[in-house]
């Protein structure tokens, strides 16, 4: 439990750091909250950077764009993902 | 041709010109160091949202500001075409993404960088931010970038399809991309003042980077306003084929040469080219010769720069010092400069002839 | 009243092969040029089909008689053996007293070359300086201009994927307003790992061959070519004896602002540049008999294209992608479709879009199936583009009177 909680704290820093979310902190990221649209506001070219953040940092090589969508609705979807998933 | 009226302009430049309160006092003047000039940026999060500047290199968020600072100021409601030039487009995405293939092994590659890399960026992003659905393109030819920008915009609203045209240039000078151009002898070897630019007898020139755009229409709009007569570029042109088109320029418009108030130069002090001084001084015996490019540096659309700051001699009827030639040679200060004729000569290739007048 | 413009020559060189005949006859044989790559180098050579042009750059070279080491690219090869096509075909043997300009369009120039020598050159070790300079797009205009001795105008357009169909379009217009009297126009593109791995990052080529406005599409796969159209005045075109191909009746370029990479699915840019070209040539939607669709096969492009044509069309007529013939070739699409296009016309013929199964749920439209010849006047190409840039063409067939 307590590592999927220092994994969402360092998603954060990485999603901030990859997205170049200048001025954001990981504590103004909702766990919950949608990475797309409507929360963070973030679009169809984030989602791609985001899948490159997973490639390079966990080796989760996700090659449907779709899937890739569904598994970064939020960061905790995003970090039981990876959780699930990771090569590294 | 039909005259083309300047109906608002900005411009990023290594000089003072986007807010200046001035128009580039001696005082102002910045140098170049170590033989390259970068622009003096703005506060882009004036004219970038949070949103879109996170993403944005160096490169489009110049471009990007100019641009909106231009249809900002120009009160125009409708824009009925986005025609921008660059010659490099962003380089700095461009050799991002050259490195990040070598670095990462063709795998798992940042997208940004090869989105941004496509000449067409600065276009689509103005567009989607200012909803200007219509004509859109993006000329990428070296040192006709911006002049063509001009020759496309002249077509539309001579074809009656655009009242008001967005038209303007960006390149920018990366610190990998001056390397890659001193290898290839672009840059002089020794360090030059900007000063001494025009005077100087070695290879090579000094480098720079800007952004400058325009709010074209076929209507007056106010008093003392600049506009177009006449733009003619010419590919690697001989002597006798400049001169040709500038008898060809006066020609069409009804001048003699010693109507030519200003002559507006873009030499940039390479001992390898050809500046056709002597051309010029034969012919243009009332004229004031002035010059730019120690001021901008060499880039593909550094004639935006010469063009800009014409526009606003014939506005302002005003000379900064800073442009009078390397021996401060200029004609007594006349009573009204009233025909600005620009030429510029980018390394031989690409050279153009425009007439300004007020 | 305006001059009538016409096509009086065409050149190509795609997978499909050198020519204009080549690449008929493996259009007509419903034969695609897809598969691995032989000659770029690159970690996907194997993974993805690609329309690769099976001629070495080298023997290109050698073809043109040209000489090694002066910084020919494989972009600037392609383009001069493509336009070597189309000024035979259009019979300008010289260009005498005729203000001839060219209008070229290329999105990676002498990528080709460069990104093989780029860190050489960084580090200042090897052969390095041959291909100085290619890095844009303005140097394979420039070895045009010179190999073939055009100076009265020199430009290149770069906006993606819609870059020669932009070509094509400024060049009508500088012949229209008499600025030119002849102008060549098109693009070149060579392949490059740069564009390669740009798309893949993306995520939007297929790994199998690419089935444009299927159901089941998953993206294109990339080509590369040259082609270039010769355009003049048909009066100009009638005083040399020389029969033009068709006439350029409509023409549009229009930015939809939505979105940098994706269309609108609505397909509301696809759907004003298709009705504004239509209004360009005064022709209702029903006399168009022929389109060349852009159907890049990616998601997002053939699903906005479908609801646009849709939206326009009462009767969606005959309506296909080459794409899966060729790949996409980026710059010179716009170029090699509008030259198919007008094919379709000289030819009386349809063409078939290949590897579709399923129609979209959403769309049901089912795409020309096979080869065919039918009667046809009016043809409509569609380039669509990065940054929200559509454009489309509509060529005309030439009453023989």
């Amino acid at each position: 439990m307590q590592e999927l909680q220092e994994l969402k704290q360092t998603l954060k820093t990485q999603i901030i750091e990859s997205l170049n979310l200048e001025g954001m902190t990981p504590e103004e990221i909702d766990d919950n909250a949608p990475l797309f649209g409507e929360g963070l506001g973030l679009d169809s070219i984030d989602s791609l950077e985001l899948m490159v953040l997973l490639e390079r940092n966990y080796g989760i090589k996700i090659e449907d764009a779709r899937e890739g969508r569904k598994a970064m609705e939020s960061v905790n979807a995003m970090a039981q993902y990876i959780a699930d998933h990771r090569t590294k | 041709m039909k005259p083309i009226y300047i109906i608002s302009s900005a411009c990023i430049s290594p000089q003072h010109t986007f807010e200046a309160i001035d128009f580039l006092s001696d005082a102002s003047i910045v140098n170049a160091r170590n033989n390259v000039l970068y622009c003096i940026e703005p506060d882009f999060k004036q004219f970038i949202n949070p949103v879109q500047i996170r993403r944005m290199s160096r490169a489009l968020k110049i471009g990007f500001s100019a641009a909106m600072k231009c249809i900002n100021e120009s009160e125009i409601k409708e824009i009925d075409a986005i025609i921008i030039g660059t010659g490099k487009g962003c380089l700095e995405d461009t050799e991002a993404f050259l490195h990040s293939i070598k670095q990462y092994h063709e795998s798992a590659l940042n997208p940004t960088h090869f989105i941004h890399s496509t000449y067409n960026q600065l276009n689509g992003m103005i567009a989607l931010n200012k909803k200007i659905n219509s004509y859109n393109v993006t000329y990428a030819h070296r040192g006709f970038s911006f002049e063509h920008t001009l020759v496309d915009a002249s077509l539309l609203l001579a074809e009656g399809e655009a009242n008001h045209v967005l038209a303007g240039s960006f390149d920018e000078m990366t610190l990998e991309h001056f390397t890659v151009k001193k290898v290839w002898g672009y840059w002089k070897v020794e360090p030059i003042e900007s000063k001494d630019l025009l005077l100087s007898k070695t290879p090579g020139t000094i480098a720079g980077e800007g952004s400058a755009f325009f709010i074209l229409g076929n209507q007056k709009t106010k008093q003392n306003q600049a506009f177009i007569k006449s733009i003619r570029t010419m590919y690697k042109p001989t002597a006798e084929e400049i001169a040709f088109q500038i008898d060809s320029i006066l020609q069409e418009n009804d001048l003699l040469s010693s109507d030519i108030d200003v002559l507006m130069l873009g030499n940039n002090g390479n001992s390898n080219q050809q500046h056709h001084d002597l051309l010029f001084a034969d012919k243009f015996l009332n004229a004031n010769f002035l010059y730019f490019k120690h001021l901008c540096g060499e880039f593909d659309t550094a004639s935006q720069f010469g063009f800009w700051l014409s526009t606003q001699i014939l506005e302002k009827q005003q000379i900064p010092k800073a442009l009078y030639g390397p021996n401060n040679q200029h004609k007594e200060e006349k009573k009204e400069i009233k025909q600005v004729l620009f030429y510029n000569n980018y390394f031989e290739l690409n050279q153009s002839l425009i007439l300004l007048s007020v | 009243m305006k001059p009538s413009i016409v096509v009086s020559g065409m050149g190509m060189y795609t997978a499909l092969g050198k020519g204009l005949q080549a690449n008929y006859n493996a259009l007509s044989h419903q034969e695609h040029a897809l598969g691995p790559l032989d000659f770029l180098k690159t970690t996907h050579a194997a993974s993805f089909p690609f329309g690769e042009i099976k001629q070495s750059t080298q023997s290109l070279l050698q073809s043109l008689q040209l000489p090694i080491h002066k910084g020919y690219t494989r972009t600037s090869l392609l383009g001069i053996t493509a336009l070597q096509e189309a000024l035979l075909h259009a019979g300008l043997h010289s260009f005498n007293q005729l203000k001839v300009g060219i209008v070229n369009a290329t999105t990676v120039g002498g990528m080709c070359e460069v990104e093989k020598y780029y860190f050489d050159l960084l580090d200042h070790v090897g052969d390095y300086t041959e291909f100085s300079d290619t890095i844009d797009c303005a140097d394979c205009t420039h070895r045009l201009a010179d190999f073939f001795h055009i100076k009265h105008f020199v430009t290149t357009i770069s906006t993606a994927c819609s870059s020669s169909a932009n070509a094509i379009m400024l060049g009508t217009r500088l012949v229209s307003q008499g600025h030119l009297d002849i102008a060549i126009c098109g693009g070149t593109d060579a392949l490059t790992r740069f564009t390669i791995n740009g798309f893949n990052a993306l995520k939007n080529i297929d790994k199998a061959l690419c089935k444009p406005f299927d159901a089941e599409r998953n993206g294109l796969n990339l080509g590369e070519g040259a082609a270039y159209v010769i355009i003049e005045r048909a009066d100009d075109c009638a005083k040399r004896n020389h029969i033009p191909l068709a006439s350029i009746s409509g023409y549009c370029n229009f930015n939809e602002s939505f979105h940098a990479t994706a269309p609108n699915p609505e397909g509301e840019g696809a759907y004003q540049v298709m009705k504004r070209a239509l209004a360009k040539a005064n022709l209702q939607p029903h006399e168009i008999q022929y389109i060349n669709a852009h159907g890049t096969a990616t998601l997002t492009n053939d699903e906005s294209e479908s609801n646009a044509m849709k939206r326009l069309f009462q009767q969606v007529p005959a309506f296909s992608s080459t794409k899966c013939y060729t790949g996409h070739t980026l710059a010179a699409a716009g170029a090699v479709e509008a030259i198919f296009s007008v094919m379709a016309l000289k030819e009386q013929c349809v063409f078939a879009n290949l590897n579709f199964q399923h129609a979209m749920p959403e769309a049901q439209l089912i795409p020309q199936l096979h080869f065919e010849h039918q009667s046809i006047q009016h043809v409509m190409s569609n380039s669509f583009a990065f940054g929200g840039n559509n454009a489309s063409l509509i060529f005309s067939k030439i009453e023989n009177t």
